[in-house]
Parts: structure tokens; sequence; C-alpha cells
């Protein structure tokens, strides 16, 4: 049984080189071994690894050509501490709260001190990779700034490994803390919520920053006489510029004072939650003893069965998928962590669209009439949503499961997914459009607010259609490996063309009501087309995964 | 009725499962033994369609499984070692979904559920979430789930995990109740007696060959063994096992306890 720890348990070092050694050992084999799979595709890892190269390669040459050296320093340290962020709560959080090696140390002679160290001492191993190649493309870049001294990008990239590995740090804390100081039965129900919190709070400060600093920026901007030098990216930025403008460094002293005193809490707060870490973590992963009932979502749930009479699906398979989702949605913490945290994004937008009042009747303002606005993100965001969920449908913690998948009689994976896809069209797709809808409602006029909502359905239907032709997995069915959901952002790419194609419908929709019409008409045109076919080709397509192991 | 002829599995240069042929007929309980690695599951995953063969052919109640794997998983059910089933759903909720995946009338499935569970003393349990059960309990459903449909073959991979006592009376008294109503049971096991008490004809299988192949009494007259577990023994093991195990235990002894 583990317990309590009284506080002066120290660590064992060689117990934790050992730990480490082989937590890592395990991590590359792992990740060597994915890419063997299925026609030697590329690991994970690796493809997390191209994302991360390109993205920051694109954010330094789009900020050099058109930001000042001092909003180019605080942009980027803005843009690595969000994506740090991003890695910790999609890929680590859960290894932190749910470790996968619990079960065999726990009951070894391992104190808790050592088992933590050994776990957040990997995490950060880990995001010092990501965040390494994330750093390369600005760092050579930032060499180019104008009148930038010769080691100038060594002083850069310092300070950006500094910046994420204070963010993830945090990020982590805040973790350990909620698993030390919450009950443990409601962080389990909290902690989606938790997810998507942070989530938001990173994009939309990240938002903050990009929008304030090009709204202060002037060509003379400089960090020192703006007060965004007080906030984190602020601290790593000011430490970079005064190597490269020294009038800057008189301020320099308040930012390595803010930044140590943090990192001191930072180790503080660590070594305070290690003392208890195994006894904490084990309490979250035991069964509850509390036995609760569920609400059934069973057949006779009448609102189920009139979707299904409704839309003349009653075909086993799709209604063995549909109830499968929903139930996995509504109570599996792996399934709602994978989910819903894809939220995030799009109620960002949909907030700074509020807040910046660019979300404007599209039958009356022309959709090009200024810059970029939240009405021309809208679809794009909502692609992402659909991608991100139809994707993450496949991932779930008790993915050996599928061995139901493999022998029972499935005559069409198809249906099956048609089922699936409805259950997350309701619960996690649904409930955003009907947020836009209110949020469109509020700022034009309602018959127009509720055409807008049909569009962007409509939009997403065809892209859902389009994004499930490539998805030949069972649901529920794979084991998530580590660096998979940002390697899969790195398909963000493909919603490029979409959003082009979006923005011509939008353009010619907008017309007048008769367009409007029209254009709708062809987009479910469009989409049945997509589900025939899509649907003839995968069934094909299926037959040889039939045996797959 | 099942039947294998000259089926083989090849994992790159190892073969786990190597010309194995044999017919087990409707009504008939047969044990599938071997020790660990031998291809036992391979066997049982190739037989239900979960993974190709690499040659030969297997067929389940005249259907041929490569070539109309649906008959086939239409009229088996598996209980698969792993036991895994989606814990976050309730028993009810499961078995639901897997009755649909086998195309079961709605209303008959809901009063089948609600009637087998009885047995395992799983009623008053439908609607609580699965992550609260015990191993034993778990298995229990995915027996259950197993059996829903009425399938004529059924394919066990160490059924008995987890299982209190009682539960595993009952399956064993289960199988041999289907049995004599025609139904063709392949049981894979590491559990001697239970084999032993419970199937008309055994297979022992080492490094993916069938060693031995017939009922207990014949294999045991024929390696002149009074129980099974000699049997097996002397078919699978080439050292003393009980010389090596008092070996081992001097070793273990040998040391004193880390301080």
């Amino acid at each position: 049984m583990i317990r309590k720890v009284p506080k002066q348990k120290k660590t064992d070092w060689d117990q934790f080189r050992t730990l480490l050694r082989v937590s890592l050992i395990n991590e590359w084999r792992q990740q060597r071994s994915s890419g063997n799979k299925k026609k030697q595709r590329m690991p994970m890892f690796l493809r997390s690894l191209i994302f991360y190269w390109v993205m920051g390669f694109s954010l330094g040459i789009s900020l050099v050509m058109r930001a000042p050296p001092s909003l180019y320093l605080l942009f980027c340290y803005a843009y690595f501490m969000m994506m740090a962020g991003f890695s910790v709560i999609l890929e680590c959080s859960q290894v932190l709260m749910i470790p996968d090696d619990l079960d065999i140390l726990s009951h070894r002679p391992v104190s808790s001190t050592t088992f933590f160290w050994a776990r957040i001492s990997h995490m950060l191993i880990f995001i010092l990779i990501f965040s390494t190649v994330l750093c390369i493309g600005p760092t050579v870049i930032s060499g180019f700034l104008p009148g930038a001294p010769k080691l100038f990008p060594v002083v850069f990239a310092v300070a950006a490994l500094l910046a994420v590995l204070f963010t993830a740090g945090l990020i982590m804390m805040i973790y350990t803390a909620l698993l030390r100081w919450v009950r443990f039965e409601k962080i389990k129900s909290i902690v989606t919520g938790i997810q998507f919190l942070f989530m938001m709070v990173l994009i939309f400060l990240y938002q903050w920053i990009a929008r304030t600093g090009w709204e202060t920026s002037g060509m003379g901007f400089h960090l020192k006489d703006s007060w965004l030098r007080w906030l984190p990216p602020g601290w790593f930025a000011v430490m970079a510029e005064s190597v490269y403008q020294p009038e800057s460094q008189q301020i320099l002293t308040m930012s390595l004072f803010a930044f140590t005193l943090s990192i001191l809490i930072l180790i503080f707060g660590f070594r305070h939650l290690s003392f208890n870490y195994l006894y904490n973590v084990s309490q979250y992963n035991t069964s509850s003893t509390d036995i609760k009932r569920q609400k059934s979502f069973g057949a006779n749930r009448s609102f189920c069965r009139s979707i299904f009479k409704a839309g003349r699906i009653s075909h086993s398979e799709t209604r063995a998928g549909f109830f499968l989702s929903l139930q996995l949605i509504r109570r599996d913490r792996s399934v709602k962590l994978t989910l819903l945290p894809m939220l995030a994004m799009p109620s960002v937008i949909v907030l700074w669209g509020m807040i910046e009042s660019d979300i404007y009747d599209p039958f009356i303002i022309p959709l090009f009439s200024g810059g970029t606005t939240s009405m021309q993100l809208l679809p794009f965001f909502v692609a992402f949503l659909i991608f991100m969920t139809v994707k993450g449908s496949v991932y779930i913690r008790d993915w050996e499961a599928r061995w139901i998948f493999q022998s029972a009689p499935v005559q069409s994976p198809i249906r099956l997914w048609r089922g699936i896809r409805l259950g997350l069209f309701i619960s996690v797709v649904g409930p955003f459009y009907f947020i836009l809808m209110i949020v469109f409602c509020s700022q034009f006029l309602w018959t127009h607010a509720v055409q807008h909502t049909i569009y962007l359905f409509f939009l997403g239907l065809v892209f859902m259609s389009f994004v499930s032709i490539r998805n030949r997995e069972f649901p529920f069915s794979r084991k998530r490996e580590r660096g998979e959901r940002i390697g899969s952002l790195m398909f963000l790419f493909l919603l490029i063309p979409f959003q082009a194609v979006a923005l011509v419908v939008h353009f010619f929709a907008y017309k007048n009501q008769f367009s409007w019409f029209l254009s709708m008409s062809l987009l479910l045109l469009l989409w049945a087309v997509l589900e025939i076919s899509g649907n003839r080709w995968k069934n094909r397509e299926w037959m040889p995964f039939e045996f797959s192991d | 009725m099942i039947e294998l002829k000259q089926l083989t599995k090849i994992y790159g240069d190892r073969t786990a499962v190597d010309h194995v042929s044999f017919t087990v007929p409707s009504g008939q309980i047969c044990g599938y033994l071997g020790p660990n690695g031998a291809g036992k599951t391979t066997t049982v995953k190739m037989l239900n369609g979960m993974i190709p063969f690499t040659s030969g052919s297997a067929s389940i109640s005249g259907f041929d499984v490569q070539k109309e794997p649906l008959e086939v998983k239409q009229r088996i059910g598996y209980v698969p070692e792993s036991g895994a089933l989606y814990q976050s759903l309730t028993p009810l909720e499961y078995l639901q979904f897997v009755g649909r995946l086998y195309h079961m009338n709605e209303s008959d499935l809901v009063s089948r559920i609600h009637d087998f569970a009885a047995f395992f003393k799983l009623e008053s349990h439908l609607h609580e979430s699965m992550q609260s059960f015990s191993k034993g309990m778990k298995q229990k459903v995915v027996i259950l789930s197993s059996v829903l449909h009425n399938p004529e073959v059924i394919l066990l991979d160490e059924p008995l995990n987890g299982l209190d006592a009682n539960a595993a009376l009952l399956l064993k008294m289960l199988l041999r109740h289907l049995a004599e109503q025609g139904k063709t049971v392949f049981y894979c096991s590491h559990i001697l007696e239970v084999v032993e008490n419970l199937c008309d004809r055994v297979v022992i299988v080492s490094e993916g060959r069938i060693i031995a192949d017939g009922s207990v009494r014949d294999l045991k007259s024929m390696t002149q063994q009074a129980s099974l577990e000699g049997v097996f023994s002397q078919l699978t093991s080439a050292e003393d096992t009980v010389e090596l195990a008092r070996i081992l235990s001097q070793k273990i002894t040998s040391t004193g306890i880390p301080q």
C-alpha cells in the first residue's frame, strides 16, 4: 500500500538515474516500433518534430519581414511558450497524472520524490527536444535581424530554451498541485475542463500579446518602453534584447529578478509536491470505491430513438457506433481529454471576434472588406475542430478492447463510422455550432445568423465526409503514442486549400438570397457525392484490414 | 465444427504455428494446451479471423475463415485472453453494443442480457460503470458477450482468469451443456486440471506443432502417466522440473535481504 511519506524522505539518485534511463529507453523503443507498422509509416515523434520545425521556421520568416526586432523577440518567445504549454497539455499531462509505470513501480522500494523527479525529468527532456526543433528556424533567422551581433542567435536560443522550460515547469506544477490539493473524485470529473481552460488561456494570451504588440508597435518599438516587458515572454525578450540593444540593460535586472523568483518558486513547489506524488497519483488512478449508477444511454432514450427514426439510420452497426461514441465521450476520461480540448482554439477565435467586433452580417459587409477577421477564419477553425475530432476518435485508453471489432461480424465499417460521426456531431461539434448561432444572433439579424450557421454546418458536413475517406481504422481502437497529437497538427496545412474553397463559396453565397440557396444546395450535393463515392471506395479499402492485427 | 488443414503462421523468421491440422466435430469440447509461446493464442486468433494465415486453410461450420470471414464471425463466440472491454461503459451498454455488432434484435437483446446476467449474479450491477469492477466481474461480462448471440462455435482463451470458484464451476457446467446441445467448444488453457475434467479431447502443441492429440485417457496410457500434468510435463519439458525448482530455491535463499 502506498502511504503519505514524511517530508525528510530523500531522492535516491542511483534509482533516479536507473528510472530515467529505463523510461527513456522505453520511450525510444516505442517510438521506433511505431514507425514499423503498416507500410513503414514515419514515427509519430519524427512527424511531430517536422511539424515543429516547419511552424517555427514559418513564424520566423513571416515575422522578420514585418516586425521590428524587439517585437520579433517578443512574439517568438510568446509563441515558444504557447507551444511548450500545448506539448505539456496535449502530450504530457496525462502521463504525469496516469503514469504507465505506476503499477510496475509503486510496490517497489522507490521513494515518491525519486519517482517524481524521474517523471518530471523525462518529460522535460521530451519537451526540450521538441522545443529545440521549434526554435531552430527563428534562432537562425534572428542572426539576420538588422544590427544583430555575431553571436546573437546563441543568446536567442538560450533565452528560448529557458522560456520553454519555464512554461513546461509551470504547467506541470499546476497539474501536480491539482493532484495534491483537489479531492481525487473531484479532479477526475474536472480534469477535462482544466485541459480546455488551459488551452483557452494559452491561446487567448498568445493572441492578446500578438494583437497588443502589433497595435502598440512602431518601427522604433523597444520592449524597454512597453509594459509588455512585464509579461513572461517579455522577460525572455528583454534578456535577449539587452545583448542586442545596450540601452535595455537597465531593465534587465528586473526581468532577471522576476525570472529567478519564478524559478525558485517552481523548484520549491516541485520539491514540496514531490513528497506525496506517488500517493496522490495512485489515489487518482485507483478506481472509485463509490459505485455510481450510470444514466442509461440505451435504446430507450427517446431523443436518440427519434434521431434514428428521423434519419432512417436504423442499421444495428450504425446504432452500435452511435451509442458507443456518445457513451465514451460522456464517460471515458481519455476520450474526453482527446476530443474536448480541441474546442478551445475555435472558441478563442469566436471570443476574439466578439471582443473586436469583427463578426458581422455576411449579407451586408463583404468578406474581404478589411484585414483578417474572425469571420474569415471561422471556416478554417470549424474544419480544424472536425478534423481533430474525427482523427481523435480512434484513440482510447482501453484500446485493447478493439478485439471486439475484429472478432464481430462487422459487415460495413462505414456504417459503424457513420454512427460514430453522428455521435461526434451531437456531442462535440453540435454544441459549438449552437454557440456560434447564439453569438451570430447577438451580432446581427437572426435569420442571417441562422443562415450563416447553416452555411458553416454544411461546410462541416462536406469536410467531415472528406476527412473520413482517409480514416481506415476502427473507432476507439488505438493507443496514443507520444508526439501523436502534436504530429497530427501537421495536417493543418491540408486545411489551407479547404479554407480557400470556403472563402470562394462564401464570396458567391452571400451575394443575395438566391445565390445562398444555390450554394447550399451545391454543398449538400457535394456532401452526398463524397459520402456515396467515399463509402464505396472505403468499403473496398477496408477488406484487407479485416485481418489486421 | 472446426477444421484446420496445414494451418501455418510465420512472423518474420519465426514460425508461430507450423502446419497444424485437426478437426473438432460438433458437440465436442477440445482442449488446446501448450507451453508459453507455443502458438495457442495465434491459432485462436487465426480461427476467428483476427489475423491472416501464412498458409493452409481453416473452416468453421463449413465456412472458410479467409474467404467468408463475416459468415464465420457470425457463428463464433470468442473469449480473449486479455478480457479487455470498454470499462467506462456499464455491462448493459457494453453487451448492447456487442449485440448490435452481431445484428441482434434490439428488444430481444435487452431481455436476453437481463436473463443471462442473472446467472452470473450481474443483474444488480448492469447499470454500474465497469471501472469499479473486479477482474472476475469483467470476465463474466466478456463471457456473456461471447454467448449472447447463440454461437455455433465457442473459442475460449484462458476463460477462467479471475473468476471465483462458483462462477468457474458455472462456466464449466455451461460449456458441458452447450456441447451436449451440439455446440463446438475450443478451449485454450494452462490449467491442466480443468482441461482434464472438462475436455473430451486434448490437443497439445509445442513450438507451433501438434505433439499429441487424443482423449485424456489415451494420452495417459500412451505416456504411462497418472495425470494430465505428468503427460504435459513429459511431452513439453526436456528438463526435470522438480530438480530445477530445488536448485532455484537454493539460489534465492543464498543471499540476504539488501539493505
